[in-house]
């Protein structure tokens, strides 16, 4: 019998086209197998480039391999290259592990970015550019009232797609090395302190010893819950998005549009990001807590409300859930510190979370650094990055969680509401 | 007799900017620049001038809305004092 190898497939379909008895499908993200068809020939074993395809007869090939390391960074989105860049200029051995099979896909994100913040990071490139923000807007659906915001850049759209792997590749320039499409599975301890991972690409076990252990896991992070750290999103700190990458219609290029109303998306907004002249992220926020429906149907429900967005015609769809809380507990502990989504970093007020992962991502590989320098990777070390995350940019977010609980539900058509996010978002 | 009314409005702006902005009391003087000298910026000022108009609501049970463009007048913890107490006469509550 021809079993597939869930984490070693690629979904390429190589071996569907070589099936002579039609018993391989691929569906969006999986590969089928309808065994009742299969002849047993084994014909689309040659067609797979990743070996996941096994007759049931082998035995399963795995082998345990055991790497050192001075720092392991879970995860490869924004907090996790920046902090592996960070943490490999400095001299350090790093390892990033990224479960996909590809970094920066797919786009989960709005993908607008503060201009002075960004530029903190690295120099404008183009390729990663889909528009420069000078504008925006912002319309109260209750009401109808507008604001409008013009000014100098104050932000970009970005292509994360191509961003990201930019991100990778610095972190690559400064001796970062990457495992792709390698899923971590658990921490390794020792007397309750964290030394490392235990990881898998499907075929080798990775027993990957480090000093340091960064989880940049994102939102749905499982490593700050395997290290007893308290990550859990209350549904009020939850922002519950849908949205869709729109080409066809006429935007304003320069101009961000956000559009708050209680029914509209209750407890959160909706958005047009410009990606160019003709196309635009229009996606949907809705506090977990509040909505009576699902954010597509909200997002739907806004679509067909704005003839101008009814135009257009969906490229791609995504979905996901952006935290909108800060962390309730400690984001470090012996050997292991939690940055990005996963330490719940993300701007409470607009959900807004790349820049601050970066900031998180460097200055956890600052401190990180120091704790390998000085062989102290106590949990007690580690606080200093939680100290300056909390007396930097983590005062301007707990400030801003501060003003989300107050127009928490109905408050949000307030006039007062619309002042908050409007200098919340004008920035972006 | 109580305090002066001045000394009352300062004592209370104080309060509330030691609390929202975290910075030590010793820096929170008239002359004292809200972005310069207390490192705010304009979300703490919005959050400010909120606290502000929550402290009219509280003390005289009045609504007392600051629009955006006298708020942007205010940029020093004198300014904020002068601009409450100015109200609290043109509002007849002193």
């Amino acid at each position: 019998m021809v079993t597939i190898g869930r984490d070693q497939c690629a979904y390429c379909g190589g071996c569907v086209s070589m099936c002579p008895s039609g018993a391989l499908e691929l569906a969006e993200t999986r590969l089928l197998i309808d065994q009742e068809q299969c002849s047993q020939c084994e014909l689309c074993l040659s067609g797979c480039p990743t070996g996941a395809l096994t007759l049931e007869t082998e035995p399963p090939q795995t082998a345990t391999v055991d790497r050192q390391c001075d720092v392991v960074v879970v995860g490869a989105g924004p907090a996790g290259t920046t902090a592996a860049r960070s943490a490999a200029d400095r001299g350090h051995k790093v390892l990033l592990l990224e479960k996909r099979q590809e970094i920066g896909s797919p786009v989960r994100c709005a993908e607008g970015i503060n201009r002075e913040m960004l530029l903190t990071f690295l120099q404008l490139d183009e390729c990663w550019i889909s528009a420069r923000v000078r504008r925006s807007e912002i319309v109260t659906a209750d009401t109808g009232e507008v604001r409008s915001f013009a000014g100098e850049e104050t932000g970009y759209i970005l292509e994360r797609r191509v961003f990201d792997r930019a991100l990778a590749e610095k972190a690559v320039g400064a001796g970062t090395s990457i495992l792709l499409k390698t899923a971590v599975q658990g921490l390794i301890t020792k007397n309750g302190v964290v030394r490392g991972v235990r990881a898998t690409d499907g075929h080798t076990e990775w027993e990957i010893e480090a000093r340091i252990v960064i989880g940049a896991d994102g939102v749905e992070s499982r490593v700050g819950h395997w290290a007893g750290l308290d990550c859990t999103l209350r549904p009020s700190d939850s922002l519950v998005c849908a949205q869709y990458l729109l080409a066809g219609l006429d935007v304003d290029p320069e101009c961000c549009l956000y559009y708050v109303g209680s029914d509209l998306a209750p407890g959160g907004y909706a958005w047009v990001f410009p990606k160019g002249e003709h196309r635009a992220n229009v996606g949907l926020g809705v506090q977990a807590d509040l909505a009576q429906a699902s954010a597509m149907e909200y997002l739907e429900r806004f679509i067909d409300q704005h003839p101008e967005l009814e135009r257009g015609s969906p490229v791609t769809l995504v979905a996901g859930s952006v935290p909108v809380g800060i962390a309730r507990g400690s984001i470090v502990t012996d050997g292991l510190m939690l940055v990005g989504d996963a330490a719940r970093q993300a701007d409470p007020l607009t959900g807004g979370g790349t820049a601050n992962a970066m900031l998180a991502g460097r200055l956890a590989a600052e401190v990180a650094a120091k704790a390998v320098e000085e062989g102290d990777a106590s949990a007690g070390a580690l606080k200093e990055y939680e100290r300056r995350w909390q007396e930097g940019r983590g005062r301007q977010m707990q400030r801003n969680y501060r003003l989300k609980e107050r127009f928490a539900a109905a408050g949000r058509a307030s006039h007062a509401f619309q002042r908050v996010f409007a200098v919340a978002t004008a920035g972006e | 007799m109580g305090e002066a009314p001045e000394a009352d409005v300062f004592s209370v702006v104080k309060a509330i900017i030691i609390e929202q902005l975290g910075v030590p009391e010793d820096k929170v003087a008239p002359a004292a620049h809200f972005k310069e000298d207390l490192e705010a910026d304009s979300l703490d000022l919005v959050e400010l001038i909120m606290a502000f108009e929550e402290y009219f609501e509280e003390k005289f049970g009045r609504t007392v809305e600051i629009s955006d463009e006298e708020a942007q007048d205010i940029t020093t913890v004198g300014q904020a004092v002068a601009y409450i107490e100015k109200r609290i006469t043109e509002e007849g509550l002193a």
